[in-house]
């Protein structure tokens, strides 16, 4: 429920539900009586009054588990990949499963930048900035496992087209190539698109915030935005382009990355149903990672006027529509291993799910991903932020295990049974994976100090007074345009 | 509304940018500012400015006021064109890539024999030298970066940004123009210029706060 | 009744006589069982006590893991198959089946479907101006594999550890499945019986050894996954490794069907099996000359890269060899001391081949139509193991033929021919 003050110097409240769908009428995505202001105000002030006392510890955590991270990786570089568990029938296992469970957490915020805005989604302008971000982060915890698990890290550059005159080229039919393209271009554009869209609310922060090295720092990094609407002409094409051109590419991305497994002949990896299955996974945990931030971040940075819980209803829709797509993607994938008759392909799911020695993991993942996101069916589970905070953390447990089930049961069992081994992680895998939560957190608290954690622009465009129709004699106030909303009076005549 | 302290100067009808100087210190009027608190008004404003005839003015707001290319008579910007130029060329530059280093055997003729064209033609799981197939997505990668790319720094290029330095930011109201206010600034280059005619003019749009831009 | 084996352990042996550092790896393995042997009972103790001592010991295996425990019964039944029959991967029949019909040891193979992606792969690659010399030019390698004649003995293991500077890994990383041979012996054991445990109580269950080695596929799977091209196919048919180019992303070992594809997980030859897993600190390229024993290196093969930490390895069929010989061969041919340019039939004999005591392996040209592994490649018995992935594996195996001790009263089926089967 939010609360809507119909008029803030009577304090007159009153309680209005911006979940429902009022035929003729837009709810409002600002509530609690907020205008351009006091929008500015209680963004802005996360990042210029001093930091709670819960940031600094929640930095500290963060920073330590990055130190658990940054010894493993510097064990793993001395040492070599062996400090893993992996071993020669299973080449890849947290690796890669962290990769693409990373990758597929980075979707979400690129999904809501781009796919939301080309469809007009205005609720997506709360929840687009820190979104974006976590695409960054999770990008960059993903981007660094598939450099860090190949055994000569030194030699890492050997995947880029560098002219030399060895002539030493990548070879283009790997996937793996692909993949060097796909998730460099995925990362620079999602850095691209953030950057802009995050220009004039720099420009905010500069002209706000009272010290010096601050508005020395926000004038750099804002490039001298002014707020001219000439600017803002190319600016929004520039944002518009941004969004067409990142939408094929965010489905692109993770359609490459299920490549580097549908192209091989593994059991249980060939099929070409991986590309749009990844892709939804991706949605559904990158969704479920935007509810795991967004729900706590509304809490404690009093954002509940800007991420309503009318926001947290529609991430929690998308979580069920994706989570939908991939439980009926597991379900075909072992329809089509029963239905086409490939002996190899037979077995590979009969021991995913039945005889294997991880079967655990694949019972828990449809746990996870498919039995508990029917509770987002009922509006009671999609409306109260701390079970569905409870909801998504299990999302994304799920979607971890269905990288496991897709790298771990596929290799371990494969044609020979002669080759057939067992993995468990070392201890160097699980500190590397905890350590990965380190530098996620680590970026993620930077940024939510020092970064606007809002697009405050994007926001104040689609309130009601952002549109010059309101022509009454008197001013009308974002309050009172706010308490214009009364779904249960729907068939009224929309006042202009 | 601050004190003009070289009123003078802002009466002289500029033909150019380039503006007499009276000294080193001495502040030169660039133009005025008038603050407004609501999109009607400067929407309003703003085409009456341009129905005034003005052509080097503008409007500052803290978002993106819908209609207001219209009102300002603002036309479409060239950067589509310049992302899709790019666009191709990295398509172009996707498909000749992958080419060289997979397929091309080139020898270069005597003077240029350094350079080396030489691809990497190997007999690889049977497949083809060269295929489109197994290049598609490197293509298409090359393809949204070089336009997204264009995309952004086209953008920052045509507004003329990164300048860290405008006479703008002198004025302490203006702060607000990336918070709550909308702000319209006459330049004083602009050919109708005068530091009268043009006060008047934003005094007849309604405008809170009137002040000038000095340099 | 308990078997206890004798000489499986060692107290000292091994590099220790050379070099106190180096020891480690043949000292102190296995469990000494002289001492239970006295002269009076040389073969078997009558009334011994068994006592739990409540400790534990790993044992490592290089294969074999959890294959004792009905997971994936059915899978491997289907692999091998039943009795006396042949599977999907393990082909063997019975000699009289197969006097009968020279097919039946493929019976249960899926049907070889030739459906290409891309039709005429090499053919198109080898008119390409300017490219290699070719396809199959002038050589075409190919080996077979009787596992007819395989006795499971491991000489061949030896040997390829011997030649290709195969690295020891030790007791701790066998228990990681991380042993390096290139060249493994699978054993597959079959037994009667309808349920899990009346297969396990068979008394007489069948074993079948499977040497698999790199098999050289002409549509290697391991190739088009690399991203640096460190695998890729030579003008003879070899699916060569170019270890200094490998940056190690395992790829090709995942998308192998055969797997055997060998990983320097840990820097193996500078490392002193069994002991932690020690950084080094230095430049990860110096860590070979610096730190393994200068005595120890004096056993490596110099014709053979030794390859260091965070690179794939595989079998080869012995390349450096096959270029020792050809390289002699074309010499003699430009000397106009030859008159082809070509090696003789086993001009080339691969470090496996030359130690098999039972002739299970034969290497060759295979353009040669007179060469022995030709004949085998084109006889009854050969098959392609994985033939349903279109892989076309350069190494062929000749499927086992059984000839069972029948009841008294049926037709004694020695007469029907020697041990050995037709060829062609």
């Amino acid at each position: 429920m939010a609360t809507i003050y119909s008029n803030p110097s009577t304090t007159i409240f009153r309680e209005v539900d911006n979940t429902i769908e009022a035929p003729g009428q837009r709810a409002p995505l600002v509530v609690g009586g907020r205008n351009f202001t006091s929008v500015t105000d209680v963004v802005t002030d996360v990042n210029l009054k001093p930091a709670p006392l819960g940031w600094y510890i929640g930095f500290a955590c963060a920073v330590t588990m990055l130190g658990v991270y940054l010894t493993s990786v510097a064990y793993l570089l001395t040492t070599g990949v062996g400090v893993w568990g992996n071993n020669n029938s299973v080449d890849w296992a947290f690796d890669i499963i962290n990769f693409v469970f990373w990758v597929g957490i980075g979707h979400a915020g690129t999904l809501i930048s781009a796919i939301l805005y080309l469809f007009r989604q205005n609720w997506r302008t709360g929840i687009n900035r820190f979104a974006e971000a976590m695409t960054i982060f999770a990008v960059v915890c993903a981007g660094l496992y598939p450099a860090l698990h190949i055994g000569r890290v030194w030699c890492a550059y050997w995947l880029f087209p560098i002219p030399n005159q060895m002539a030493m080229w990548p070879q283009t039919r790997s996937p793996l190539w692909w993949d060097v393209f796909a998730v460099s271009t995925y990362a620079t554009v999602s850095m691209l698109f953030w950057y802009v869209g995050m220009l004039p609310d720099l420009a905010t922060l500069r002209d706000r915030t009272k010290s010096r090295v601050a508005q020395v720092a926000y004038s750099v990094v804002s490039l001298g935005w002014t707020g001219s609407c000439r600017h803002w002409h190319r600016f929004e094409r520039a944002y518009l382009l941004l969004a067409a051109l990142a939408t094929p590419l965010v489905l692109s991305v993770h359609s490459i990355v299920s490549f580097d497994f549908a192209t091989s002949q593994v059991p249980g990896w060939h099929t070409t149903l991986f590309p749009p299955y990844f892709v939804a996974g991706a949605i559904f945990g990158g969704f479920a990672m935007v509810l795991v931030l967004a729900i706590p971040a509304r809490e404690w940075f009093g954002m509940k006027d800007i991420i309503t819980i009318r926001h947290i209803d529609n991430c929690a829709k998308v979580m069920l529509g994706t989570g939908m797509i991939v439980s009926y993607s597991y379900a075909m994938e072992l329809f089509i291993a029963w239905y086409g008759g490939n002996h190899y392909e037979q077995a590979e799911f009969l021991f995913r799910a039945k005889d294997g020695p991880y079967a655990f993991s694949f019972w828990c993942l449809i746990f996870c991903n498919a039995v508990v996101p029917q509770l987002l069916w009922f509006k009671k589970f999609r409306l109260n932020p701390w079970p569905l905070f409870l909801i998504a953390n299990i999302g994304n447990i799920g979607m971890w295990w269905e990288r496991f089930v897709i790298i771990v049961q596929s290799l371990n069992r494969t044609f020979l049974p002669s080759a057939w081994r067992l993995y468990w992680p070392s201890y160097v895998d699980l500190a590397m994976f905890a350590g990965s939560f380190g530098l996620f957190f680590t970026l993620f608290l930077l940024f939510c100090r020092f970064l606007p954690i809002v697009a405050m622009a994007e926001v104040k465009s689609i309130m009601p007074e952002a549109h010059a129709h309101h022509k009454e004699p008197h001013k009308q106030t974002a309050d009172q345009a706010a308490g214009d909303f009364r779904p249960d009076e729907h068939h009224k005549p929309v006042r202009h | 509304m601050t004190t003009l302290t070289t009123p003078h100067h802002g009466d002289i009808p500029h033909e150019s940018n380039t503006i007499p100087s009276t000294g080193i210190d001495a502040p030169v009027v660039v133009g005025l500012c008038a603050e407004y608190d609501d999109v009607t008004a400067v929407l309003e404003a703003a085409e009456k400015v341009r129905d005034a005839g003005y052509r080097h003015w503008d409007v500052y707001s803290p978002f993106p006021i819908h209609g207001i290319d219209a009102a300002m008579g603002i036309r479409p910007t060239i950067l589509p064109w310049l992302v899709l130029c790019m666009g191709l060329t990295g398509c172009v530059f996707g498909i000749s890539m992958t080419a060289w280093i997979n397929a091309f055997a080139i020898t270069m003729p005597k003077p240029f024999d350094w350079v080396n064209l030489q691809g990497y033609q190997f007999l690889i799981s049977g497949k083809p030298i060269w295929s489109i197939q197994a290049n598609i997505p490197v293509i298409f990668e090359c393809t949204v970066l070089f336009s997204a790319l264009t995309a952004v720094f086209g953008m920052l290029l045509l507004n003329k940004l990164p300048m860290l330095y405008n006479p703008l930011f002198k004025l302490e109201m203006f702060r607000r123009a990336t918070s709550d206010r909308f702000f319209i600034a006459l330049d004083a280059g602009d050919a109708r210029f005068t530091h009268e005619g043009a006060k008047e003019l934003l005094e007849s749009t309604g405008a809170l706060k009137i002040e000038t831009i000095e340099d | 009744m308990i078997n206890l084996p004798l000489g499986y352990a060692r107290k000292i042996a091994g590099a220790m006589l050379l070099s106190e550092r180096n020891g480690a790896i043949g000292a102190d393995v296995g469990y000494d069982t002289f001492s239970l042997r006295t002269s009076r009972a040389m073969w078997s103790i009558a009334g011994a006590k068994i006592t739990n001592t409540g400790k534990t010991a790993d044992v490592a295996s290089t294969q074999g893991h959890h294959i004792i425990e009905p997971l994936g019964f059915d899978v491997r039944e289907a692999a091998l198959g039943k009795k006396e029959e042949g599977g999907m991967i393990v082909h063997e029949s019975t000699l009289a089946a197969f006097i009968k019909n020279p097919k039946a040891p493929h019976n249960h193979s899926e049907k070889l479907i030739p459906l290409q992606l891309f039709p005429e792969p090499y053919a198109h690659a080898a008119k390409r101006p300017g490219g290699p010399t070719g396809f199959n030019e002038p050589h075409a390698w190919g080996m077979t594999i009787d596992m007819n004649a395989c006795v499971g003995c491991s000489a061949c293991m030896v040997a390829c550890q011997a030649e290709n500077n195969v690295p020891i890994v030790g007791k701790d990383q066998v228990i990681e499945t991380r042993s390096m041979h290139w060249l493994r012996i699978d054993r597959y054991y079959k037994s009667s019986g309808e349920t899990f445990e009346e297969k396990l109580s068979d008394p007489t269950p069948q074993i079948t050894y499977q040497p698999m080695m790199c098999v050289n596929c002409e549509n290697a799977p391991c190739e088009q996954v690399c991203p640096v091209a460190a695998t890729v196919h030579d003008a003879e048919g070899l699916n060569t490794m170019v270890y200094n180019r490998c940056i190690g992303t395992r790829y090709c070992a995942n998308n192998c069907p055969y797997k055997v594809r060998r990983f320097n997980y840990l820097d193996f030859q500078s490392r002193i099996p069994g002991e932690f897993k020690k950084p080094w600190l230095g430049i990860p390229d110096t860590q070979q000359e610096e730190s393994v024993d200068k005595i120890k290196s004096l056993v490596f093969n110099p014709e053979v890269t030794v390859r260091m930490r965070g690179i794939m390895e595989k079998c080869t069929y012995c390349v450096q060899r096959i270029k020792n010989v050809t390289n002699h061969r074309r010499i003699e041919w430009l000397d106009g001391k030859r008159e082809k340019v070509t090696v003789d039939d086993f001009d080339v004999i691969t470090a496996c081949q030359s130690a098999c005591p039972a002739e299970a392996i034969v290497f060759g040209d295979l353009n040669d139509p007179e060469s022995l592994v030709s004949k085998q490649q084109s006889g009854a018995r050969s098959y392609q193991v994985l033939q349903e992935l279109n892989n076309r594996p350069r190494t062929q195996h000749l499927a086992k033929l059984r000839n069972p001790v029948k009841e008294p009263g049926e037709a004694s089926q020695e007469k029907a021919g020697t041990h050995g089967a037709p060829t062609a």
